[in-house]
């Protein structure tokens, strides 16, 4: 994989602000079990009460995300430093709008770091992200099934 | 959301399909309309195709990024106005630097609040179209400022920085562009108009008098620019300095439609002489300055004679070209070398005037005695007679003149030029190409004559007017063959006018048409009464005037009043003098023609006086000639009336005509027309005028063949008609 020069002052500030601008992300963090915000899941109910969105998001999400986490494993190979973080940046954005936050912290603590010095996921990262990936896809099924539960109070 | 919400559209820019998906539900669910596309690329095509109310863009996309296509829709056509929203991460405050600098109009940051994206768009709109509005509008106020040539300027007065606006600063040309403070403005102002400029710049800096001042700009003086300056103080106490805001105008077409408009409304355009307006004025101020100074002035009123025949043979294009020239040639004129007449001591020429149509006025001022004035006058008159050239033609005018002095005729400039007017009028009274002095007694006669004029044109809708009758006796049987019907008019003032008086006020008027109208319609209306009545079928015969022979449809008209009354036309004969005739030759006869066609008899009347030629009697249609009482008057003591009476008879007889003698009186006059072979008599030897109501008793008379008979003629005349007549 190639490497790619960022701007000194870009990485500055970015290393100021965030933990994971610069070395491996930290194991720990993809191995905890994961963590759905309901309260991001409970606005779509607010804009569709019956619950049709909340369907189609899910399933929009479980494909795109794991084909996203599939196409970054790809790019280690053959790809640019750009379109990796294009997809991280992808994969962190759907992954806040359905509530998975530890899919969206380590999905930006990775897309930060290629920006910063330009080293993209390894193995394991990329591991490590498909297993937070599916395992917010399944909570979010159970949430679904269980779509009751995440009904706004009237 | 409003109904107005729901019809706007949003193109929505975005790969990501979760987050596109629910940025359009949220979308669709706040009432718009939403397209949505994945990358950049695509955007801009459908930016172009659908002309959404507003984009919302991500940032990172596959192929061009958020930041390009900002810029790019930036500069598609009708994309500067268009709120564009980008979507970033929560924390990336440099994507949200960047996307400002790409032209996005506001940032949304990611996750989405789903619940607000329809309110946060609805803000933007609406505040897109409030900036739209605002731009249209200053636009507009831009296109009007333009098309009235209004800049605006500000004034810091203390350190003279003026700012200008760019309108202002084209008003100024050159020095527009590089004026930082009115001292460069000054320097371009008209050096008679600087002083006031500056007094009025201080008025306002001082005492904050708002500012309304007109001046020039150096430089062409044949078209000058104008420019209105206005400024108003900035009454705000808590400025520390004092600023002055205010416009500057071009008025320069405006300065120029004032003077056209003056120029019309105090000259004349033909001759470029002041108008009466102009000379009312100048007369009052020259009165005023004759009063101060105990002076004499004298106004004198010109009219050229027969102008209208010029007109009338040359054209009104050679009319007015003579006006021209002799407007010229007066100007000329006063402003010659002459001590009396001070005229030219005004730049505008006011002293002499064209007051309308051929009509011109004078003023002459400060004269010694009318000696003066007289001189004046005969030097204008004789300035017109000098021949004029148009068009190769020589035309030689003559002009009548009328004089009145201040203070003796008048001291006010309406009652002069009244008077004047009415001396010119005595001028050509008396024959024209003279000049007359203002004479009260005979403005009195004229003003007599004016209000008998008001009175007679109200006369017949007031019944003041009566119709009398005076018979018409047939010599050889002594029987009435006739009336003849005599207008009178029976002023509740006057009396009994009589038409000697009246006829020729009506025929100068015009009211003789009206007059003549009525008499016919009350003669016949009065045949038809003495039908109904059993008096029987009276003839009646009137006058009529040149005017009412001059009007082409008199016979339809005398027609349709015959068939009203259902009459005979043989009863209505009508007089015409021999004056009126040869007034219009052609018309004469072809409407004498048309009324004996018509049925009616026609005569020649007051025979003998007129200078007719004797070629016409045999071409006009007649039926009889009345000799004038002229010829009847000294007919027994005269041997040359008898002859010229004898004259008349014989011709008559030739032509197939009755002679009809007016105005007899004595026994002597009846028998010696009798003798000469007169057919007909009327006077008051036989019956002065009477009226209707005394005709019957008239007829009725036994008494009537007898009376004739009293005269006993000498020797019985044999009257004889060629041909049978039906009057």
């Amino acid at each position: 994989m190639r490497r790619h020069s960022i701007p000194s002052f870009y990485c500055d500030i970015r290393l100021f602000n965030f933990p994971f601008a610069s070395g491996p992300v930290p194991a720990h963090t993809a191995n905890r079990p994961p963590d759905i915000d309901t309260s991001a899941l409970a606005q779509v109910f607010e804009i569709d009460a019956n619950g049709a969105l909340i369907s189609e998001i899910v399933s929009l999400y479980a494909t795109d995300s794991r084909s996203g986490v599939d196409a970054i494993c790809a790019m280690r190979g053959d790809g640019t430093l750009t379109d990796v973080i294009r997809l991280l940046h992808t994969l962190k954005s759907s992954s806040g709008c359905v509530g998975a936050a530890r899919v969206v912290q380590m999905a930006g603590a990775l897309e930060l770091r290629a920006r910063t010095d330009g080293t993209v996921p390894n193995a394991e990262e990329i591991e490590a992200l498909a297993n937070l990936v599916d395992g917010a896809c399944v909570e979010l099924l159970r949430l679904y099934s269980d779509r009751a539960t995440m009904q706004p109070a009237p | 959301m409003t109904n107005a919400t729901r019809s706007r559209s949003i193109l929505l820019v975005e790969d990501d399909r979760v987050l596109r998906t629910l940025a359009r539900h949220s979308l669709q669910h706040a009432g718009y309309v939403v397209t949505e596309v994945a990358d950049g690329e695509a955007g801009l095509a459908a930016f172009s195709r659908l002309a959404p109310d507003l984009v919302l863009l991500d940032v990172v996309m596959p192929g061009m990024n958020g930041f390009d296509v900002c810029r790019a829709i930036r500069s598609a056509p009708g994309g500067v106005d268009v709120p564009v929203m980008m979507m970033t991460a929560h924390d990336d405050v440099d994507s949200i630097h960047k996307a400002f600098a790409a032209g996005a109009t506001d940032f949304v940051s990611k996750p989405l609040p789903l619940a607000l994206l329809g309110y946060r768009v609805q803000y933007l709109l609406r505040s897109s179209d409030a900036t739209r509005d605002l731009r249209r509008s200053e636009r507009r106020l831009d296109d009007a400022q333009r098309a009235a040539r209004l800049g605006y300027w500000d004034w810091l007065a203390a350190d003279d920085q003026l700012s200008l606006s760019p309108m202002s600063r084209t008003l100024f040309g050159e020095a527009g562009e590089q004026a930082r403070s009115f001292a460069d403005i000054l320097r371009v102002v008209h050096p008679l108009e600087r002083a006031p400029m500056e007094r009025a710049l201080q008025r306002v800096s001082l005492a904050r008098v708002p500012l309304s001042i007109e001046f020039r700009l150096a430089g062409a003086s044949d078209d000058p620019v104008w420019i209105h300056a206005r400024g108003w103080a900035d009454t705000d106490p808590s400025r520390a300095e004092l600023t002055v805001a205010g416009t500057f105008q071009d008025i320069s077409d405006i300065k120029k439609r004032d003077a056209q408009t003056h120029y019309l409304a105090y000259f004349d355009p033909l001759t470029g002489l002041p108008n009466r307006v102009s000379l009312t004025s100048q007369l009052d101020q020259k009165l005023a300055a004759a009063r101060r100074h105990r002076r004499s002035l004298a106004v004198l009123v010109l009219d050229l004679d027969n102008f209208k025949q010029v007109n009338e043979t040359l054209g009104h294009a050679m009319g007015d070209r003579l006006l021209s020239l002799l407007a010229a040639r007066l100007r000329q004129c006063v402003r010659s070398e002459d001590e009396v007449v001070a005229l030219t001591a005004d730049a505008v020429e006011p002293s002499i005037a064209r007051m309308g149509g051929d009509e011109f006025a004078l003023l002459v001022s400060d004269i010694l005695s009318s000696a003066d004035a007289e001189r004046v006058a005969q030097r204008v008159l004789e300035a017109v007679r000098h021949p004029v050239v148009l068009e190769g033609r020589e035309v030689v005018v003559s002009a009548s003149a009328g004089l009145a002095i201040y203070p003796t005729d008048g001291e006010h400039s309406i009652d002069l030029l009244s008077h004047a007017d009415s001396a010119m009028y005595a001028a050509k009274a008396a024959g024209g190409d003279c000049f007359a002095f203002f004479s009260a007694p005979r403005r009195s006669a004229a003003e007599s004559r004016f209000s008998h004029e008001m009175a007679l044109r109200r006369a017949i809708e007031r019944d003041q007017l009566t119709l009398q009758y005076q018979p018409k006796m047939e010599i050889a049987t002594g029987r009435i063959v006739g009336l003849e019907a005599l207008a009178r008019w029976n002023h509740p003032e006057f009396g009994l006018v009589s038409p000697v008086h009246f006829i020729p006020i009506a025929e100068r008027t015009g009211i003789i048409l009206a007059i003549g109208e009525w008499v016919i319609r009350t003669a016949l209306a009065q045949i038809a009464a003495w039908r109904r009545n059993g008096v029987g079928d009276v003839p009646v015969a009137v006058n009529l005037s040149a005017r009412q022979l001059n009007e082409p449809d008199l016979p339809e008209r005398i027609a349709g009043l015959l068939a009203e009354f259902d009459l005979n036309a043989g009863l209505l004969e009508i007089e015409i003098t021999e004056s009126a005739i040869m007034d219009n030759l052609e018309l004469a006869l072809e409407t004498t023609r048309n009324l004996r066609r018509l049925g009616c008899c026609v005569a020649i009347d007051d025979f003998g006086t007129g200078y007719s030629s004797l070629a016409y009697l045999k071409q006009l249609s007649v039926d009889h000639l009345k000799i004038d009482r002229a010829f009847v008057i000294d007919l027994t003591r005269n041997a040359e009336d008898g002859a010229i009476v004898q004259s008349i008879v014989d011709m008559a007889n030739t032509l197939g005509m009755r002679v009809i003698a007016e105005g007899v009186e004595t026994k002597e006059q009846f028998n010696e027309l009798a003798i000469r072979g007169c057919h007909v008599v009327q006077g008051y030897l036989v019956s002065k005028p009477i009226s209707a109501d005394a005709v019957p008793l008239l007829l009725g008379e036994p008494a009537q063949v007898a009376r004739v008979n009293m005269f006993a003629l000498p020797s019985a005349p044999t009257v004889s008609c060629d041909a049978p007549h039906p009057c």
